[in-house]
């Protein structure tokens, strides 16, 4: 107002002390698939005793809890009463779908780097399956005349996310001439890919061949497009560097990250199974690592379908946009290929834990603790998270061991 | 569904909506011949967002969102898509459309196969719901739809549903028209 400024408020020095950078220091993940017994809400408190347990820290040294529900609810705020933690700084629920995985990874680091805590659990727990019950009815709710926009949704027959789901893919296929056949080749690298993976739900090997005699589930995705259903529960601890340092675990830094909430569901969008928020989180996420692409060791990239690997792959950048199918056709997927991508197996061959799924697989790889299926470079992790009908897109960029 | 979404269940399509049979309902503008056979539509109550809707359906008429800029929007929009505005009304649509894309859904237990899809109103906005056809092979996009009703034959309080029909000797514009 006036008033003349000895320096440039662009050139002050950043306050933030340099051992506030955001990393991953723990993770936990429970028995995942058709585990009994265990409500939502007690899965996601073992998986935060197990990743602080995992990270060396005690219970009382969280001072942060973010809590995500699945689709079935059940993890809320009281989970903090439940694991004893009293007096944290920072607390509350957070939803955006797929997304949220990532997206409470964005939150706690930014509370890190402010000073507002100093160890925040992160927790996605979920437990859709029942005893005797199909995969299928998992996510079934009660009979009623539903009402309103939903209702008439519903009434028209559009019911589920599998076929809002496939109206993208057509969309994609019908632009870009993508094929199921090519859809195929992601399912097969990532069972060849779970074979490695001792948490893995389905590790036999399946084929092209198995791929298209699988039933339609909605046309034009096979059963072999789409993820599991898995009752678990997994959490990370995010803390400082420097708290880290010392601490049991080899830090996994997070070096950026992004958001993108295109806000066009159920309304027309032209750019529906073309173009992804995927296309702005991404660029926005390597911008802050300050990466490129190229430097991308490993990708971790949230797999409700086959076809949401095939679309982030081209916002991403990794090819060329309408040409992801013939690039996870070309050989470069699957262990020894030239692109280590969902090396877990991912939500469609591991465990389905929304967008804990990849980011527990890219702590795995960025700690180098892949075992057998470990990717030989490590160093610069791409994580994605993708929730409702490709309407919410969060990304991390995670640093292994030699990224800083 | 919004609020309350599901992410990716590995599941066939939930709690299968009643079937309709030709003339269920007289208000209802009967489903065209051949595609009875897979045509379905659930109950569903309007609420206070939809009961404008609703009362169109009842008289057979797809209403959609105006701006007083003359912009569409969805049914369900509260603010303008081109201009922001929140002052919108309702107003008729022609009930014409084109085929955005489409899904063919296996019926449950060897039940008929449902086609889902997305049409383009004439108006601009989008549409979700069955397309009733009986050859799903001769989908393509930009073919030709228009907008019918039909009502769920087993609930005493249920509203018209707006569904898609092919348009009778419609052909999809060629490829690069």
């Amino acid at each position: 107002m006036g008033a003349t400024h000895d320096t440039d408020p662009d050139e002050t020095p950043c306050r933030r002390p340099a051992g506030r950078r955001p990393v991953i220091a723990g993770m936990g993940i429970t028995p995942t698939g058709k585990v009994w017994g265990r409500t939502a809400a007690q899965l996601a408190a073992d998986a935060v005793r197990l990743a602080a347990d995992d990270a060396g820290l005690a219970m009382g040294e969280l001072d942060g809890l973010l809590v995500s529900s699945g689709v079935t609810g059940g993890v809320r705020l009281g989970l903090a009463r439940d694991l004893g933690l009293r007096d944290l700084a920072l607390l509350t629920e957070m939803q955006a779908f797929g997304s949220t995985a990532a997206a409470m990874v964005q939150v706690a680091s930014l509370a890190v780097q402010s000073g507002m805590a100093k160890a925040v659990a992160c927790v996605f727990a979920d437990a859709p399956l029942r005893p005797g019950g199909r995969s299928g009815s998992a996510y079934r709710r009660a009979p009623r005349v539903p009402a309103g926009w939903d209702g008439l949704l519903a009434a028209s027959g559009v019911l589920g996310v599998n076929p809002l789901y496939a109206l993208a893919a057509r969309r994609h296929m019908e632009r870009f001439g993508t094929t199921s056949e090519q859809l195929g080749h992601v399912a097969v690298a990532q069972r060849a890919w779970a074979a490695g993976n001792p948490r893995a739900q389905y590790r036999d090997p399946i084929t092209l061949a198995d791929h298209q005699a699988s039933r339609l589930v909605a046309d034009p995705f096979h059963l072999l497009d789409c993820c599991l259903v898995s009752n678990g529960g997994a959490a990370v601890i995010v803390t400082s560097a420097e708290r880290a340092a010392d601490l049991a675990q080899p830090p996994v830094a997070v070096l950026g990250w992004g958001q993108c909430h295109p806000g066009r569901f159920l309304r027309r969008h032209d750019d529906f199974g073309i173009v992804t928020g995927a296309a702005r989180s991404g660029p926005a996420a390597l911008a802050m690592a300050g990466v490129s692409l190229e430097e991308v060791d490993v990708a971790e990239l949230y797999d409700c379908y086959t076809f949401t690997v095939v679309v982030t792959l081209e916002d991403y950048g990794f090819c060329p946009k309408g040409e992801g199918g013939p690039f996870v056709a070309s050989g470069v997927l699957g262990p020894g290929g030239r692109l280590a991508l969902n090396t877990g197996g991912g939500q469609l061959s591991s465990y389905y834990l929304w967008g804990m799924t990849p980011l527990s697989e890219a702590v795995i790889q960025a700690r180098g603790a892949g075992g057998t299926r470990q990717a030989p470079h490590h160093d610069t992790v791409l994580v994605s998270g993708n929730g409702g009908v490709l309407d919410h897109h969060a990304t991390l960029v995670l640093g292994g061991p030699g990224s800083r | 569904m919004s609020g309350e979404r599901k992410e990716t269940p590995l599941a066939d399509s939930t709690g299968r909506p009643a079937p309709v049979g030709p003339g269920t309902d007289s208000r209802a503008q009967s489903v065209p011949a051949g595609a009875d056979r897979t045509a379905r539509v659930g109950a569903v109550r309007r609420d206070d967002a939809t009961a404008a809707f609703f009362d169109g359906a009842a008289a057979r008429t797809f209403l959609l969102r105006r701006c007083p800029t003359g912009h569409w929007s969805e049914p369900a929009a509260e603010v303008c898509g081109d201009c922001g505005r929140t002052d919108l009304e309702w107003a008729a649509a022609s009930g014409t459309a084109s085929l955005v894309s489409w899904s063919v859904v296996p019926g449950a237990d060897s039940g008929p196969s449902t086609v889902l899809a997305i049409g383009e109103l004439t108006e601009g906005p989008w549409w979700w719901s069955q397309l009733t056809v009986a050859d799903p092979d001769q989908l393509a996009v930009g073919r030709p739809l228009r907008i019918v009703f039909a009502r769920a034959a087993t609930e005493d309080e249920t509203e018209a549903v707006p569904l898609f029909a092919l348009e009778a000797g419609g052909r999809a514009p060629q490829p690069g028209g």
